[in-house]
């Protein structure tokens, strides 16, 4: 049993918050799990060791072996991973299923590369991503293990950065930034696809997170150097307008479902990412750390809303660190930079002492808004 | 829900079966030239696990310079356009070639192979002052997407050294879609492989 939740347990006991009985059956259905992530994990990082040997393999370009052999020996493969997915599937062996589903769908890929590499077919890897996902995925979908489903996001996440190569060869890196508003748009919208069977409840877990982590990612840093940055006329407003348009149905869907805060927190959210690439401006870095700092103010209410208090915190910390990022941004000389420090830092420290004190009773106070 | 399963399963072994048949048919088929082909930057010709070169077209220069002021906008965008073809006058390869539309019927072409237009170096020209009148031939190159030829690892640095002494060509051959696919990689005329033990 965990050594912490059974830390936790006893104190709750102690405390009076739990029933010897209700403890001692918690510890005997943790015991008697049969789910363990130590196996589950090795047996990743064995699937994965072999994925990656098989790749390397495969990119050493065997000279001896003559190509049709190569090629063979590879589909044999492929045929004892689809024969063994097949077995492990009909004597219900999950572990193996999963690890044999793993290795499938990377091995799909390993196999694009050696026709690539025996016919020497030059082509974006954009094309031989999306081949890949194409063929792959209806597969893939049939995991349930987290593994797999990450794995696929993150190769979501690749293919996007080479779609957006591929139709826009020209574009320098600055403006292949403009279309990242696009990422979490897209996890969002496949989470709510994923969403509408449980079967694949472990997908749409992997695209949320996807999507949240993309999204705080382009707000937090993205979004900052959008404003800091000066724009000219050069940028193209209409792709900003179309990834704001875009986010509506998403910001509306969350807003109905979940927590009207959690929409707005995703159009906000968005809005300050694409903005600033609408108009041409001069640099707005003190405008824009406002902006910042408001927005993860809502993130903030947003986490006490939904109960979420690492959230909380996590929004508490970054607006913190946003705050003095500022003072960098605004005073010039190293002297005047570090005395606003040690202003600032005496009063983040006052501040957190009198928050420690009264956080329980901020965070009441956003609950009895309810 | 499990017959569902055994059907995906599949869908990768028709798929990869599908790609490996019409590779292995793209060499079968359509017409095959061998072309001279040079190292495209002498000092690295070795990238990774293949070497890269660029063809020796016997580029008419008059009808190429007469082609781009026809048609291209300006030199930001000519690397980028999709129906730019090279006309074949000859079944040999070393013949005479010119660019043209691929739309285009040329009566002269014996065959036209799709590619993309690359200059060789940079020009100060802006977006609203292209001008091709100091372009020459030796600023731009035909470019057909099979610069690229994957060899083992442990003969690359031999094979690249051989490209530099030797004179190097690439056999390929024109597929329905007027794209070319590469065949084989000769030194000498000779297959690379037999340079090496």
């Amino acid at each position: 049993m965990n050594f912490f939740l059974e830390k936790k347990l006893t104190k709750w006991k102690d405390a009076g918050v739990l029933e010897k009985e209700t403890l001692d059956r918690i510890i005997d259905y943790e015991e008697n799990d049969n789910s363990s992530y130590v196996l589950n994990s090795i047996l990743g990082l064995g699937a994965l060791s072999i994925l990656v040997g098989v790749i390397s393999v495969i990119a050493a370009n065997w000279f001896v072996i003559p190509a049709y052999l190569k090629l063979l020996s590879n589909f044999s493969w492929l045929c004892l991973l689809v024969f063994g997915v097949y077995y492990f599937d009909k004597n219900k062996k999950d572990f193996l299923r999963e690890a044999a589903l793993f290795l499938l769908f990377g091995s799909i890929l390993g196999s694009i590369s050696l026709i690539g590499q025996i016919y020497h077919l030059s082509s974006h890897p954009f094309k031989a991503l999306i081949f890949w996902l194409a063929i792959g995925t209806p597969l893939a979908l049939f995991a349930r293990s987290k593994y797999l489903s990450y794995f696929w996001a993150t190769s979501i996440a690749v293919l996007f950065f080479q779609l957006i190569s591929f139709v826009r060869a020209e574009f320098s890196f600055i403006n292949y930034l403009q279309y990242l508003g696009f990422l979490p748009l897209l996890f969002f919208y496949l989470a709510e696809l994923f969403s509408r069977t449980r079967k694949i409840d472990n997908y749409k877990e992997a695209c949320l997170s996807a999507g949240w982590f993309s999204f705080a990612v382009c707000i937090s840093i993205l979004g900052s150097i959008r404003w800091a940055d000066k724009v000219n006329d050069s940028v193209s407003p209409w792709v900003s307008v179309i990834i704001l348009v875009l986010t509506i149905p998403a910001a509306l869907i969350y807003a109905k479902r979940s927590l009207l805060q959690i929409g707005v927190l995703i159009f906000g959210g968005m809005l300050f990412l694409e903005v600033p690439q609408t108009f041409s401006h001069e640099s707005l870095k003190i405008f824009g750390g406002v902006l910042f700092i408001l927005l993860y103010s809502l993130v903030a209410y947003t986490g006490i809303k939904i109960k979420f208090k690492k959230l909380f915190d996590y929004s508490c910390l970054v607006i913190a660190i946003r705050i003095i990022i500022i003072y960098f941004e605004v005073f010039g000389s190293l002297l005047q930079t570090g005395v606003g420090l040690i202003v600032s830092g005496s009063l983040i420290l006052g501040v957190t002492l009198l928050w420690i004190k009264k956080r329980d009773l901020i965070w009441n106070m956003g609950k009895i808004n309810e | 829900m499990n017959k569902l399963l055994y059907l995906s399963l599949l869908i990768p072994l028709i798929g990869l079966g599908y790609l490996l048949g019409e590779s292995e048919l793209a060499l079968r088929r359509g017409a095959s030239y061998t072309v001279p082909v040079t190292g495209f930057d002498p000092r690295d010709l070795l990238k990774g696990h293949y070497i890269t070169y660029r063809f020796r077209w016997n580029m008419d220069p008059e009808k190429s310079l007469a082609y781009f002021r026809e048609h291209g906008n300006n030199y930001s965008r000519l690397n980028y356009r999709q129906d730019d073809c090279l006309c074949l006058t000859d079944t040999s390869g070393i013949g005479e070639s010119y660019p043209v539309k691929c739309s285009e019927k040329n009566k002269s072409c014996k065959n036209i192979v799709k590619g993309v237009f690359r200059f060789l170096k940079s020009h100060s020209h802006t977006k609203n002052n292209a001008s091709f009148d100091d372009l020459k031939s030796s600023d731009f190159e035909f470019r057909l997407g099979i610069e690229k030829y994957y060899v083992p690892e442990e003969h690359a640095t031999k094979i690249e050294g051989l490209l530099r002494e030797a004179e190097g060509s690439i056999k390929f051959r024109i597929n329905h879609q007027k794209r070319a696919v590469l065949e084989d990689f000769f030194l000498d005329r000779k297959p690379w492989r037999s340079f090496i033990d």
